[in-house]
């Protein structure tokens, strides 16, 4: 990280190497729509580059870099719930229950219709539960990522599971 | 408990993050509501199955067009710095270019404006700029006679040069508090936001490519909203009578005598307003000029 903000472009490019995977996951689980999800993961490593300077080691180069993926990634599904509010989710679940259906034959019914449910979310509670629950982050680094405190995170992360549960009846 | 904190109990006993104490205190919850445990017993199936999902891989071509973008990106980053560091340097060389004219433009116009004899009475000035500076000049003329001896009124004139979109009020005065409370004056009236360096309390003097001394800028505005119509406006303010001094009124005499009258415009551009004083321009100037 210290070379990439010395101008070492290899050393950033290695960086978008090694985070590119974990970061399109997220970004993908959050958004729905690869290729919502491989642009932002574009623009997330644009951004990251342009705000190099802003990194002072406060968390992992990992959570730094995701948490402008997520912060994008959020504001993008605002932009679209607001100009498309009666066909995000069909789209967008739509194209993770078939990801779902292709990477598990044991439990991809169930995952299909969690993901139709995560769909329906909001989109903080998408990203608490993708960054919580899928990306295994701890609480402070979802918290930190989000910019709101442990104890709000910890409340809406349940409601979240609540609503996610709500949508899976 | 309220229920903020059975909420973030109950999610910290989801993820398995709780001591054993705080454990039994919820599984005692759990069993006085039999429904509660049923939905946290669902809730955790549905965080097993979130962790479940598959990993999805990047695309492949992600990397490479991150890769083309970013040279894109920096090659565009370089020329646009390039042409912006260009267009500065070029901006900053033809303003002082603008102000070193100016400054002897002024100059010029007070010495011949002071060396004039009273008797006849001092002409209105026009600043002589060239073509392509459209200019208006609010000079001072002082009566044809002159009537008893009074305190000396103020001498203030002031020009407006449009170029492109640079447009420069320009104000000569000896009284240079007068001089900038008018102009802060008719700033707050019209809501023009202004920044600007204070008077200089130790004035440098630049040295012009002719290697007369510059006369001392005392005031610079630089007011990023006001349009050629405000510009004139302002200058033509320092044609009314002040109203603070009864003997300025009676033996002042301010016109306005426009070279060539520019069409207010509302177009906002990066405007300045300077304020010199007169003695500085008086003073500046060469000895051979007085002649």
């Amino acid at each position: 990280m210290q070379s990439a903000q010395g101008g070492d472009r290899v050393a950033f490019a290695n960086l978008v190497g090694a985070f590119q995977d974990s970061l399109y996951n997220t970004i993908l689980r959050i958004v729905g729509q690869e290729d919502e999800a491989h642009d932002l993961t574009q623009e997330t490593f644009l951004k990251a580059r342009d705000r190099l300077g802003e990194y002072h080691g406060q968390c992992e180069p990992y959570v730094w870099t995701l948490k402008i993926g997520v912060q994008l990634s959020i504001s993008q599904l605002r932009k679209l719930q607001r100009k498309r509010s009666f066909s995000l989710d069909e789209g967008q679940a739509a194209g993770l229950a078939r990801r779902a259906a292709e990477g598990s034959e044991n439990n991809g019914e169930a995952q299909q219709q969690l993901l139709t449910a995560l769909g329906q979310l909001d989109a903080e509670y998408r990203a608490i539960l993708v960054l919580r629950d899928v990306e295994n982050l701890n609480y402070e680094q979802v918290a930190d990522i989000l910019e709101i405190p442990v104890a709000l995170l910890q409340t809406r992360l349940f409601r979240a599971r609540l609503t996610l549960h709500d949508g899976l009846r | 408990m309220a229920n903020e904190n059975i909420e973030s109990q109950l999610g910290a006993y989801i993820d398995g993050l709780l001591d054993a104490q705080q454990r039994e205190v919820i599984e005692q919850y759990l069993d006085r509501y039999p429904e509660h445990r049923k939905l946290i017993d669902a809730m955790i199936q549905e965080r097993a199955l979130l962790r479940d999902l598959p990993r999805e891989k990047a695309p492949e071509d992600v990397l490479t067009h991150f890769q083309e973008q970013l040279e894109r990106s920096v090659l565009l980053e370089d020329f646009t710095n390039g042409n912006v560091a260009r267009e500065t340097r070029g901006s900053r060389w033809s303003l002082a270019a603008l102000l070193t004219l100016i400054m002897l433009i002024g100059g010029a116009s007070v010495i011949i404006w002071i060396a004039m004899p009273p008797k006849r009475g001092r002409q209105t000035e026009n600043v002589v700029v060239p073509d392509t500076l459209p200019a208006t000049t609010v000079a001072v003329e002082e009566p044809a006679t002159q009537p008893a001896p009074e305190p000396a009124a103020p001498k203030i004139s002031a020009s407006v040069i449009a170029a492109g979109d640079q447009i420069i009020v320009m104000i000569i005065s000896d009284d240079l508090a007068a001089a900038r409370n008018r102009a802060e004056h008719f700033l707050a009236s019209e809501e023009l936001s202004h920044s600007h360096p204070p008077a200089a309390t130790e004035p440098t003097t630049t040295q012009s490519a002719t290697t007369s001394p510059v006369p001392t800028m005392e005031v610079a505005w630089v007011i990023p909203g006001m349009t050629l119509g405000q510009a004139n406006e302002l200058a033509q303010s320092f044609s009314e009578q002040p109203s603070t001094s009864p003997a300025e009124s009676q033996s002042t005499t301010l016109s306005t005598q426009p070279t060539t009258q520019p069409e207010p415009t509302s177009q906002p551009a990066s405007q300045v307003i300077l304020i010199f004083k007169q003695a500085d321009l008086a003073a500046t100037q060469p000895v051979e000029s007085k002649n």
